[in-house]
């Protein structure tokens, strides 16, 4: 196994960076002055991947929407029992979520963690599925997608992505539907599984109370002569622009909530760390608290405190969100578009751009203060190909340059989209 | 290093609590007021909250007041209110990075702005400053009226206010609509000076190392009001259930339904509180109980369908999303696992379960600044202040035949239901 150590000495951290001969990617950041440890088995393998062959395969599989998510509720049961069940024996609290790139698997314990850990890596290799355990599953999660519909902010976000991508899997629901979940059978599961749960294509990060050496034996044993796979994703053309200006839709919400957001050119597909930062710092200076946008918006009532902006990238995809509860959501967007053309003219104001870059400085150093938001960011480390401690190091190299130069990349007034969720009328 | 917490009574009404923090890599210090929980503390103080938290003296609008936090390498100042039992909870807060993380130090300058929004607020002689005033006034609202935004906190908050009705614990914590509405910017300011005079305190400071220097700044500026009549807060009144159960719904443009139900229970500040925690977690806490493994698992009902407690009054909330015509299946099916639980028809593995899973959670409790300090602050005035290991070591007596005694005491009160149009 391949194994170093990365420290960062101002931080005072440090974290064991690992790759296991069946290609799973191994992260580790002892922080044995801590109660919990916090552990998360994960693949690269999301809503976005709707379309995949293994190497040597002649035809693509395309595959029902939501079908990632799907397994990731079926993992869970084997033919002996759920693994719940499993880690209510050793006290560990076990969940998993999937998003639009990844499936991750996860405990927190104080308590009996070689345990947990070997239920964890257990669990994950031993799929077991039947075609009643699936159609069982489909009530539950059919409930779940139906709380999601009744989300205003959901599905204010969602609508926003579909006005933006016509092609790009980005645009449909992590869940997928009602109608495309009734899709899926064992079968179609299994291959999904197979292609996407392989070592090679996974990745174990873990923080807390642990012993390092513990989890690369019981990696070892786990993953003993597993070979790997060579995953080809299928790719979707699509166009620069956004495919409608607006979208609006009524449900029950007080006042209309909206998502304002330009889209991004994604060649090379993936957005390095570098460029993911500056972006930050851009949007905290644009539209931060301390922001002359945010505070202008709020004295001319047309915002609240809940307004901010975001960076949305992964694979293929890149958004900068605008967000928050407006009576006039077009006005907001007029003055997100005023200020975007004045600091393009004016350039970036040197004293914004340090306070910005200290607060988020700080923020970041903060992260450390919490066991699961450590081993996330070591998640985000692996999915982004990039070392642990590194943001912390980006952010102290961004320079005003760097942040000018992106933001002649961004925020491009004919690549944006307004999604308006209104209040439903009486 | 042993968790422990060193209380310091500061004088008349303050206390001060260090809790020793060296595993962060912030401070966070926090004061929380105790006041009574009634209308004319709730809307008024919520609203004080919101305008003391964007802005003071030094610095009044929340540009300058966030460029401030900004400054102080991302410092975070927040406030909130909230219920505890029948009194009020008024919490205002800093957490910033510990100086040896930073090239500059902040840490004398945070506790003197969160001393500054506390105690010197942008006000003039008609109370908070006029504008300040209408923005937070209209925020407020806006918070209010967004509420049905997310639908199951919602249909909690109905259940609340129709089970609690005409009782404090059945107020709004921010009050409502019409409440805000109402306030003028001299009440707000009068109900925060109220809150200096007469609110119990407490001061908590968790850091690597003690701040006594904070503790002193604190008492200094509040000895500058008169607080010869100082709130207390006393055990909260257990809810008690009599006559038929109230039956609420509202109907709405909605994709989903909403059940919520409520029920009194055995609970309250005594010294037996801990077994009903562990009996409600056994109903509806993790995967391992009742409501989880048969109406989410065995029959596919609904996605969630939880069971949480309110100690200090002694209830327990149910709350589920169903499809519509599956209402009263669920309805039913929890009932049903309420009878399993009094008749102590359930594996004994799921008390074991529970207690390994709640012992754990209260072995994690110092592994958060913020939920150490919420712990200590929600328990100062029971009885006995247990710490998290205290509680874990009571936890692990609790028997099955504790477990079926106090489910006993579970009795219906009220049920709400979210339905369609």
């Amino acid at each position: 196994m391949i194994k170093q150590i990365i420290t960062d000495d101002r931080l005072g951290e440090s974290c064991i960076s690992a790759l296991h001969p069946s290609g799973l990617k191994i992260l580790i950041c002892p922080k044995t002055e801590f109660a919990t440890a916090y552990a998360l088995f994960g693949t690269k393998y999301g809503s976005i991947d709707t379309r995949f062959r293994i190497k040597g395969e002649e035809e693509y599989t395309d595959v029902p929407e939501g079908i990632a998510h799907f397994l990731e509720h079926k993992l869970f049961e084997s033919e002996e029992g759920d693994a719940f069940t499993r880690f209510s024996a050793t006290g560990g609290y076990a969940n998993a979520y999937t998003s639009f790139d990844r499936t991750c698997y996860l405990f927190s314990c104080t308590e009996r963690f070689e345990e947990n850990l070997d239920i964890l890596l257990d669990f994950v290799r031993h799929p077991y599925f039947t075609e009643a355990t699936v159609q069982k599953e489909q009530g539950i999660i059919g409930q779940e997608i139906k709380m999601y519909d009744d989300d205003p902010a959901w599905c204010c976000f969602f609508n926003l992505l579909c006005s933006m991508y016509s092609n790009h899997p980005v645009r449909i629901d992590i869940a997928g539907t009602v109608e495309s979940i009734a899709q899926i059978n064992a079968d179609l599961l299994y291959k999904c599984y197979n292609t996407f749960y392989n070592p090679s294509n996974m990745f174990l990060c873990v923080a807390g109370n642990v012993d390092p050496d513990y989890i690369l034996d019981a990696v070892d044993k786990a993953l003993a002569g597993v070979e790997g796979v060579e995953i080809e994703r299928g790719t979707f053309e699509e166009q620069k622009g956004v495919l409608r200006a607006k979208v609006e839709k009524e449900m029950p919400v007080a006042m209309p909530l909206f998502n304002i957001g330009f889209k991004e050119a994604c060649t090379p597909p993936v957005k390095t760390l570098k460029e993911k930062i500056e972006t930050d710092i851009l949007l905290e200076m644009l539209a931060g608290k301390s922001s002359k946008l945010y505070n202008t918006l709020l004295q001319q009532g047309l915002v609240n405190d809940r307004f901010e902006a975001s960076y949305f990238t992964g694979h293929g995809y890149a958004v900068e969100i605008f967000e928050g509860e407006s009576s006039e959501p077009y006005k907001v967007a007029d003055a997100i578009l005023g200020e975007i053309e004045r600091i393009r003219k004016e350039g970036i104001n040197e004293e914004d751009f340090i306070r910005a870059k200290n607060a988020l400085y700080g923020r970041n150093i903060m992260l450390y203060n919490s066991i699961e938001r450590v081993a996330s960011s070591l998640v985000s480390a692996v999915m982004g190909d990039y070392a642990p401690f590194d943001v912390q190091k980006t952010f102290e190299a961004a320079t005003l340059k760097d942040i000018t130069d992106r933001l002649a990349l961004q925020l491009k007034p004919e690549r944006m989209s307004i999604s308006v969720i209104n209040p439903v009328k009486a | 290093m042993k968790n422990q917490i060193l209380k310091t009574n500061l004088g008349k009404g303050v206390d001060g609590c260090y809790i020793p923090s060296h595993r962060f890599k912030t401070a966070r210090i926090s004061v929380t007021a105790y006041m009574p929980l009634e209308k004319a503390t709730a809307c008024p103080l919520s609203l004080a909250c919101l305008l003391i938290s964007n802005g003071c003296k030094k610095h009044p609008t929340p540009m300058e007041f966030s460029q401030r936090l900004d400054t102080l390498y991302g410092a975070s100042l927040g406030t909130d209110t909230y219920k505890m039992g029948d009194t009020l909870a008024v919490r205002v807060g800093i957490i910033f990075a510990e100086d040896r993380f930073l090239p500059t130090p902040v840490a004398e300058d945070c506790a003197n702005l969160l001393f500054d929004t506390i105690f010197e607020p942008d006000v003039d002689e008609g109370g908070f400053c006029e504008g300040n005033f209408i923005r937070e006034q209209r925020i407020q609202i806006e918070e209010i009226e967004g509420e049905i935004n997310d639908k199951r906190t919602f249909a909690r908050n109905r259940l609340v206010e129709k089970m609690f009705e005409g009782e404090p614990y059945g107020l709004a914590v921010t009050g409502t609509k019409e409440e805000t509405e109402a306030l003028t910017r001299k009440e707000v300011y009068d109900a925060w000076q109220n809150l200096l005079k007469s609110a119990y305190f407490r001061i908590s400071i968790t850091a690597e190392n003690p701040h006594d220097e904070v503790f002193e700044a604190f008492t200094k500026r509040l000895s500058d009001y008169n607080r010869d009549s100082i709130y207390t807060p006393t055990a909260s009144i257990l809810h008690t259930t009599e006559g038929e159960v109230k039956q609420i719904s509202d109907s709405m443009a909605v994709a989903q339904g909403k059940l919520a139900m409520g029920f009194s229970c055995a609970g309250g500040e005594d010294a037996e509180s801990y077994k009903s925690m562990v009996m409600i977690d056994i109903l509806g806490g993790g995967p391992y109980s009742l409501l989880f493994s048969n109406v989410r698992e065995k029959l596919s009902l609904c996605y969630y369908c939880a069971a949480r407690g309110v100690r200090k009054k002694g209830v327990l909330m149910i709350d589920s999303g169903v499809e519509f015509d599956n209402m009263e299946k669920t309805y039913n099916a929890v009932l049903e696992q309420i009878d399993l639980l009094k008749s102590g028809n359930f594996d004994d593995g799921i008390v074991e379960a529970s207690k390994l899973y709640i012992i754990g959670s209260l072995k994690g409790v110092y592994d958060s600044q913020a939920v150490t300090d919420h712990w200590y602050a929600d328990r100062w005035f029971d009885d006995k202040l247990l710490s998290p290991e205290q509680l874990a070591s009571l936890v692990e007596t609790v028997t099955k035949a504790d477990v079926v005694a106090a489910a006993q005491s579970i009795k219906l009160d009220t049920v709400y239901r979210l339905l369609g149009k």
